[in-house]
């Protein structure tokens, strides 16, 4: 019984993908991904179509006839330009800040030779992972309230109380410890792809720590710079959630103005339109981060080093 | 020029360097040699000013060095595994050490093609690391570790991934340089012919501890002790026991036979030795030749339990059943016999006695 | 009671008896009894609001709804804002929608009623005997079925007003509540009123909102902060904010949790509105015909009895007394008097105009 059903499998198997093809193999196990692609652009196209069309207000439909009604309304509202720029300037603050603390971090948990250190970071790293970022934020709720845990000393000290969440510096701070983590992982293994000897030799060579850290260190990391910079950028850019939850309201990110679109007002339209505006907006940055940085950062192309 | 006072360090409750002292005089070349784990890069990296000595002193030209830090040490060094800079090329690679330590920029680039005519590689100075071959790599690292003209050259076995063939060449290269330029250099292998051939000094060390420093040919031909006798060269060892001791030598009883060797330190009748020969110091003697001559002061026969082709020779392992079957390892560098040598299972064998050395049997 | 039930597919002859026998008497299993004959759903999934809300419509509704019908009841608290474009979706795909009823603002549900994506509800029962503001204006039919009113009401803190509740909505202008200010993040309930209390009337609305705008934003330096129902409970209860613009729901949940919170209706007046029941297209027949059981059983006097007592909100339901700790407050209008501290704003000028004063409102707020 099992073995009919095993060669009637087996000649299924064979008949849909015919040993000819069997060195594509390996190529069948991209399939997934490339179908996620594809899947993604084909979303993106539907974005693109659904912007170009107005909301009619007397039915809450698409009016039929093509317009740029959507993208003009996005340049004459400064609200937009103003949300937008928001989260450019986060997007910057976050990735400089988070990269500047994420190396340090990483650096320690590849040199340490302490192994009760290097397991405190690592548990330190992941255990964040383990909590959404929606808790996340909760929990800074709970630290920076008014009758926080911080807001508590304070008065206790007879301090008055400070106002710390609900506003910019709040969500960028939720934000720098939500990427923290992301940037530390993609760091390491460029970090940790620096041998010790050439720190050593340069060392040796007459650099102190500083120059050797300038001239060598940071040069060699400049791949996982990159890739983790990259990453925190483009998900500082795109988050939704510390604004909505830190920000008290009033400072927003393009995703909040987005979600606004589609579900406060109704204007699949207008939203469509700024997605589309966000998609532009950070593939060219990323694509400028990458012509800067140089080709190969991601060790992509220069595979024979 | 170097100086290593009763130096010691400790990893945990491993000694890595046990009370070593060594001094080295400008100019010359000196090979740390041992096997993996003995301390010797340990050593060398002190030296470097990498890792701190728990006891004892390192000078410098007479200073001591213990709280310089390495990059304000005038040392060039090159690694086992180069260390070279991926994103600089060959060039920039050579100027950094010049940049660091402050050389007047004017003087920068024909300081850089002067050490790169040095180690042959003109018209390679765009090149990176990764388009270089791994020769023309060693040769940057050293251009890189020389140009700033160091008081002190350290070798980390740089030459242990080449081939043999890159490896005997460099060698060479290596010798020529450091001599051309008198540069005073520590050398550390485990390589026994690598230091042998570019040495005017070498260490051997084990487990931490210095065994001999020699001239090569000293350690070689006068190993202070079984270590060293063992580590240097194809030696075999067996025991035995003094028999007696006169003017030409001493005998050693081993097994049914008695031997005669080398006076080694004073030895009374009746202590127990070993006793090490080299292979190539055994002579093969045709079976129907006898030593009536007396050429030789030992003679034994043996079988051969194993015949080990190595193209320029041939090496017999042989057992005699008269020596408490002992091992002994011969060379045989007459190819036209190899043949038919050892294919009867017996083979005669003879030395002189002042080629066999004797230490006292550790306790 | 009229044949209009026909279309639905069950035989008038059985429809008649099963009314003959609810005619007999309002108790409970008869009105299940009613409609025996119609193939019961597995569950009902009605979309409600969370927190004190969903607890009432469990407690005034859904519950006796299951005990007279057997009909399971699943509340599916999905946002209002983010179940309107599923719901869009499957009405314009033919598909079946993702839950039967939608409890709604009366503005999003007149906007989905405008899209077409609601079922008319005319041939309810009982609709007649309500009030007037049951039936939704400016559109045609039934689309949806008003079920109570509500009040944006001025809830505070009393220790933050030691000398009596706030009289004028301008108090929170004072730099003294800077930081402390909350309204809806998209304004919603404060619209209207924020024309009066920046100097218009309420005949301005829509054709003159200058005046609001100037209130938000000297109100915007005052850094006001902005969120959704459940966001009001915590931040009083974490003494976040010390005034803000909220349904009196909210306010009074907070105050039953033993939060010290009180409400008023300043001089400006607040803004009253409706909530309603409505029914998506592409439901089964059988699922959409106990879905209009559970609206028609929803407007019955003992479900709007409990259902509203439980929200402290004044019910359309006809003669019903407000809960005891509701009796002459303003934030549960009865008599014309209490309505006329209320600003009522037609929903057709709502579903048309609100999109253009949120827009508005961020705009300044985001700045």
């Amino acid at each position: 019984m099992t073995l009919a059903i095993l060669q009637r499998t087996d000649r299924f198997v064979s008949v849909v993908w015919p040993s000819g093809l069997h060195g594509m193999n390996g190529y069948l196990f991209l399939l997934p991904a490339v179908a996620l692609v594809f899947i993604l652009v084909i979303a993106l196209g539907y974005m693109l179509e659904f912007s170009l069309h107005e909301l009619d207000l007397s039915t809450y439909r698409l009016k039929e006839a093509y317009s740029l009604t959507n993208y003009q309304t996005i340049l004459d509202r400064p609200v937009y330009l103003r949300v937008l720029w928001r989260s450019l300037l986060a997007a910057l603050i976050v990735t400089v800040i988070t990269v500047f603390l994420a190396f340090p971090y990483a650096y320690l948990m590849v040199r340490t030779s302490s192994a009760a250190t290097r397991k405190f970071l690592l548990v330190a790293l992941f255990l964040p992972f383990f909590i959404g970022q929606v808790v996340r934020a909760y929990g800074w709720l709970i630290i920076l309230g008014k009758q926080g845990l911080l807001n508590s000393i304070l008065t206790g000290l007879g301090l008055p109380a400070l106002d710390l969440i609900y506003n910019y510096p709040a969500v960028i701070l939720g934000l720098v410890q939500y990427m923290l983590p992301f940037a530390v992982l993609l760091l390491t293994p460029a970090v940790a792809a620096i041998s010790e000897d050439v720190e050593l030799a340069s060392e040796s060579l007459g650099a102190n720590w500083l120059q050797t850290f300038r001239h060598v260190v940071i040069p060699m990391a400049t791949p996982g710079l990159v890739g983790s910079s990259v990453v925190v950028f483009t998900l500082t850019l795109t988050d939704f959630a510390m604004p909505e939850i830190l920000g008290g309201g009033t400072s927003d990110f393009i995703a909040n103005a987005i979600y606004d679109s589609y579900f406060q007002i109704s204007n699949i339209g207008l939203g469509a339109a700024l997605a589309i505006l966000l998609t532009l907006i950070g593939s060219a940055l990323v694509a400028l981060m990458f012509m800067i940085a140089g080709t190969g950062t991601l060790a992509v192309t220069e595979a024979e080093e | 020029m170097v100086e290593i006072c009763d130096v010691s360090k400790s990893f945990g409750d491993f000694r890595a360097v046990d009370d070593a002292s060594l001094a080295l005089p400008k100019g010359e070349f000196l090979t740390i040699l041992g096997p993996s784990g003995c301390g010797k890069t340990t050593l060398l990296r002190m030296i470097a000013g990498f890792s701190k000595p728990d006891a004892g002193k390192i000078l410098i030209n007479g200073g001591e060095v213990e709280n310089v830090p390495p990059h304000k040490r005038s040392i060039g060094m090159v690694f086992q595994r180069l260390a070279l800079f991926p994103h600089m090329t060959a060039a920039q690679n050579v100027a950094y050490p010049l940049k660091m330590r402050g050389f007047d920029t004017k003087t920068i680039p024909d300081r850089v093609s002067e050490y790169l005519k040095l180690v042959r590689l003109q018209g390679y100075e765009e090149r990176r690391p990764h388009q270089l071959s791994g020769g023309q790599q060693q040769r940057v690292a050293i251009a890189r570790a020389l140009s700033f003209s160091p008081d002190l050259l350290l070798l980390d076995e740089p030459l242990s991934a080449l081939d043999k063939k890159l490896r005997e060449e460099m060698q060479l290269e290596f010798r020529r340089i450091q001599q051309e330029l008198g540069v005073t250099t520590i050398n550390v292998t485990h390589d026994q012919r690598e230091a042998l051939v570019m040495s005017d000094k070498i260490i051997v060390m084990n487990a931490g501890r210095i065994q001999q420093s020699d001239s090569p040919e000293a350690v070689y031909r006068a190993p202070s002790n079984r270590f060293v006798a063992n580590f240097v060269g194809l030696t075999a060892l067996f025991g035995g026991a003094i028999e007696r001791v006169d003017d030409e030598g001493v005998v050693v009883r081993v097994g049914e036979l008695a031997l005669r060797a080398r006076a080694g330190e004073a030895l009374t009748p009746g202590a127990s030795v070993d006793c090490a020969i080299r292979a190539e110091q055994i002579r093969i003697l045709a079976d129907d030749e006898e030593n009536d001559t007396g050429r030789f002061d030992n003679t034994v026969t043996g079988k051969v339990d194993q015949r080990i082709f190595e193209g320029d020779r041939m090496v017999y392992q042989v057992t005699v059943p008269k020596l408490a079957d002992a091992t002994l390892f011969v060379f045989d560098h007459d190819p036209t016999h190899h043949a038919e040598r050892g294919q009867s299972g017996a083979l005669k064998l003879a030395w002189n006695a002042r080629d066999m050395l004797t230490f006292p049997t550790n306790p | 009671m009229s044949d209009k039930n026909t279309p639905f597919g069950f035989g008038r002859r059985r429809f008649l008896q099963g009314s003959a026998l609810a005619a007999g008497a309002l108790a409970l299993p008869q009105f299940a009894l009613a409609h025996g004959h119609t193939k019961k759903p597995s569950e009902l999934i009605v979309r409600a609001w969370g927190g004190a809300w969903g607890e009432s419509l469990k407690a005034g509704v859904a519950d006796p709804f299951t005990a007279a019908t057997g009909i399971p009841v699943r509340l599916d608290f999905t946002e209002d804002n983010e179940i309107k474009p599923k719901i869009w979706a499957a009405v314009d795909q033919g598909r079946v929608p993702p839950i039967h009823v939608n409890w709604d603002t009366t503005t999003n549900a007149t906007i989905s009623a405008l899209r077409g994506a609601t079922v008319d509800l005319g041939d309810l029962k009982g609709l007649d005997g309500l009030l007037s503001i049951a039936k939704p204006t400016g559109i045609d039919g039934w689309p949806l079925v008003n079920t109570y009113s509500y009040v944006y009401v001025c809830a505070y803190r009393p220790e933050a007003f030691p000398d009596g509740p706030p009289k004028s909505w301008r108090v929170m202008l004072d730099p003294k509540f800077k930081g402390r200010v909350a309204l809806y993040d998209d304004g919603i309930g404060f619209n209207p009123i924020a024309v009066i209390a920046g100097g218009g009337t309420a005949a301005d609305i829509p054709n003159n909102m200058e005046p609001a705008y100037a209130f938000y934003r000297d109100l915007k330096k005052n850094e006001p902060l902005l969120g959704e129902d459940a966001d009001f409970t915590t931040w009083f209860q974490n003494g976040e904010i010390d005034i803000a613009c909220t349904i009196s729901v909210n306010a009074r949940a907070a105050k039953q949790k033993g939060i010290n919170v009180e409400w008023t209706v300043p001089q400006e007046g607040c803004k009253v509105d409706t909530d309603g029941l409505w029914i998506p297209k592409g439901l089964p027949e059988n699922e959409e015909y106990w879905s209009k059981r559970f609206i028609e059983f929803a407007v019955t006097r003992e479900a709007q009895e409990k259902w509203c007592s439980l929200l402290g909100l004044p019910p359309v339901f006809p003669g019903l007394e407000p809960p005891a700790d509701l009796a002459g407050d303003p934030s549960y209008p009865t008599a014309p008097a209490d309505f006329e501290k209320l600003v009522s704003v037609p929903s057709p000028i709502l579903v048309e105009n609100q999109p253009i004063w949120f827009a508005k409102f961020s705009e300044i707020m985001q700045g």
